[in-house]
């Protein structure tokens, strides 16, 4: 199977996935106990609101209809429906929100395969030296702190204690390279628990890669062992770890909503838990949906890209 | 199946160790919390926010609650839900992951359909996404938590049947005529089974670390059941005038996970000849 086939056949299977979250989404909301619109509203609701917002959720109708009507509004019009607490559209107010969430989340990314090859190589050629021992408590403890601990964490010590970095993240009233200083501890939050991972990965990963022949044949042919370990071994070596950035790419995703809340950034994530405080259902279906999305997306590009740098890997 | 000499090996393993020596003490002290807590942890104080002293080890919270008799009881929460939420996810990803396995073809096909969509949730927030549609409390929170490792547990499972199904001992068993159950229960399980035993050690890890991240949005265990992530919650609000309340909770979170993951990295290095050398 050729490349272009492959991703083809991928996104297509992606569609068929979003079927399947839509779905969810779907029954979401009708999972609710009691009349949610009663919920989302509260007791003391007017009849008026209470029949609008039936209305609008088609919660009149019958199932089938109202399926097919929740697909055909999502899928034909990208419409989630309003959002309960201000009346503006789903889609609008997270379109407004979304560059702060990537920004974070390909910041983080950076970040985290920065340190996590640093760390790890240098593990790999420190090996059991206190060096590669003090990488392996980082990674041991990256895995383990909360994300959300971590941000809070980081506020006490870069923040409060040190007062390199304001305690807030970056927001709409700064200017751009003020922000993107607000954005560095919130990134680095969201990178540790990844970098960690990464970091064990390209550790173990170039320890297998430094016993291969071709490791042998260019350090028998005199290559410098700089060169050995940075053309021949890392080159190598990096193929696992791209496919564990892109497996961990969900935690990470996830873990941006929480540093979000504890840093106030304007995003996604902030926009999630806030609907989920006022009971904002169609504003909390449409931002999971904009994140299984993003995650879809991503998982099928790091497939594709896994492929594109091992072509010994079979395409299926 | 467990031999004397993976008994040795298990003895050998610092990590292991280490992991199982944490986790047995947190048991412990959730087990005997009343003896350990100097406090009753919900009774409050009139004098709130002190830093810790004599009497009050790690301090007093914003309504004069001890920390550190909150801390202990807290253990209650992230060990229940953790061993509730992961057990259930178990008890049906575990089944799901079997049969999608052995029979392969169109049941297959339609539990991986399953999974696959499960999986396009990052797992935080699928739980976000159930505990907020269902209602913010423990039960659902553990309910959503279920959800979330049910898919990954079953996929798992899956992968090692696949694995396991092609051997000589399953085909006898076949060709003898065993049932696809016993074949199932008597073969394949108890050969799939170590990597799962280290996946839903993990997973437990990671229960911890949702369940703390949902009570710290309030989507958890509601006021007032001392658990950590809503310590830490309240904490981050007074975190100027009293950050001993969020510190000792966040290290607490962070052990208890750090407890899971080095029991299921040693148990991966004990039950996976493979890696032990590396």
């Amino acid at each position: 199977m050729g490349l272009s086939t492959y991703v083809v056949k991928r996104i297509l299977l992606g569609a068929i996935t979003v079927f399947g979250v839509l779905t969810i989404l779907f029954f979401s909301i009708r999972m609710i106990p009691g009349d949610p619109a009663v919920i989302a509203l509260g007791d003391m609701a007017n009849p008026e609101d209470i029949a609008r917002l039936h209305k609008e959720w088609g919660l009149d109708l019958p199932l089938h209809e109202q399926y097919i009507r929740f697909m055909s509004n999502v899928l034909l019009h990208g419409d989630f429906g309003r959002s309960i607490t201000n009346d503006q559209p789903t889609m609008l107010r997270i379109m407004s929100r979304l560059p702060y969430t990537l920004t974070l989340a390909v910041l983080g990314t950076g970040l985290a395969i920065l340190i996590g090859v640093v760390a790890g190589t240098i593990a790999a050629i420190k090996r059991n030296s206190v060096i590669d021992y003090l990488i392996m408590v980082f990674i041991i403890l990256g895995f383990s702190v909360p994300v959300f601990y971590l941000g809070i964490l980081f506020i006490q010590f870069f923040s409060i204690y040190l007062k390199w970095f304001p305690v807030l993240g970056p927001g709409p009233n700064y200017p751009f390279w003020e922000n993107m200083r607000r954005f560095i501890l919130p990134s680095l939050a969201v990178a540790i628990g990844i970098g960690a991972v990464t970091a064990r990965m390209t550790r173990a990963s170039i320890l297998e890669v430094l016993h291969q022949d071709y490791i042998m044949v260019a350090r028998a042919k005199g290559a410098p062992s700089s060169r050995v370990i940075f053309y021949h071994a890392l080159k190598n070596a990096l193929i696992p770890v791209v496919t564990i950035v892109g497996l961990n790419f969900g935690a990470l995703l996830g873990g941006t909503v929480l540093i979000e809340y504890v840093f106030g950034i304007p995003g996604l994530g902030t926009l999630l838990v806030e609907a989920v405080f006022q009971r904002d259902y169609p504003q909390i279906q449409a931002s999971v949906f904009v994140f299984s999305i993003l995650f879809i997306s991503v998982n099928i590009l790091v497939d594709v890209l896994y492929h594109y740098l091992d072509p010994r890997i079979r395409l299926e | 199946m467990i031999k004397r000499e993976h008994l040795e090996i298990l003895m050998e393993s610092k990590l292991l160790i280490t992991g199982l020596a944490i986790l047995v003490s947190l048991i412990l002290i959730a087990i005997f919390a009343g003896y350990i807590a100097p406090y009753d942890p919900i009774a409050q104080d009139f004098r709130p926010k002190q830093p810790p002293s004599s009497e009050h080890l790690l301090g007093t919270d914003e309504l004069g609650r001890d920390v550190f008799s909150r801390l202990i009881y807290g253990s209650r929460i992230t060990l229940y839900v953790s061993f509730l939420s992961i057990g259930v996810a178990t008890l049906f990803g575990l089944p799901m992951g079997l049969i999608a396995g052995y029979y392969g073809g169109a049941v297959d096909k339609a539990i991986s359909f399953i999974i696959d969509i499960l999986l396009s949730f990052p797992a935080i927030i699928l739980t976000i996404l159930i505990t907020a549609m269902l209602g913010p409390n423990l039960t659902n929170a553990m309910l959503s938590i279920s959800v979330a490792f049910t898919p990954r547990i079953a996929r798992i499972v899956r992968g090692q049947v696949l694995s396991v199904k092609e051997e000589d001992y399953v085909v006898a068993s076949k060709a003898m005529g065993g049932k696809g159950w016993y074949i199932m229960l008597r073969h394949i399980l108890p050969n799939s089974i170590a990597p799962l035993l280290v996946q839903v050690t993990l997973a437990l890890g990671s229960a911890v670390i949702i369940e703390s991240s949902l009570a710290f949005l309030g989507l958890s265990a509601q006021p007032p059941t001392p658990s950590w992530g809503d310590m830490i919650n309240r904490g981050r609000r007074y975190i100027y005038t009293a950050p001993w309340m969020l510190t000792a909770p966040g290290i607490m979170i962070t052990i208890a996970v750090l407890g899971f993951n080095l029991l299921g990295d040693g148990l991966r290095d004990v039950l996976d000849p493979r890696l032990r050398r590396v």
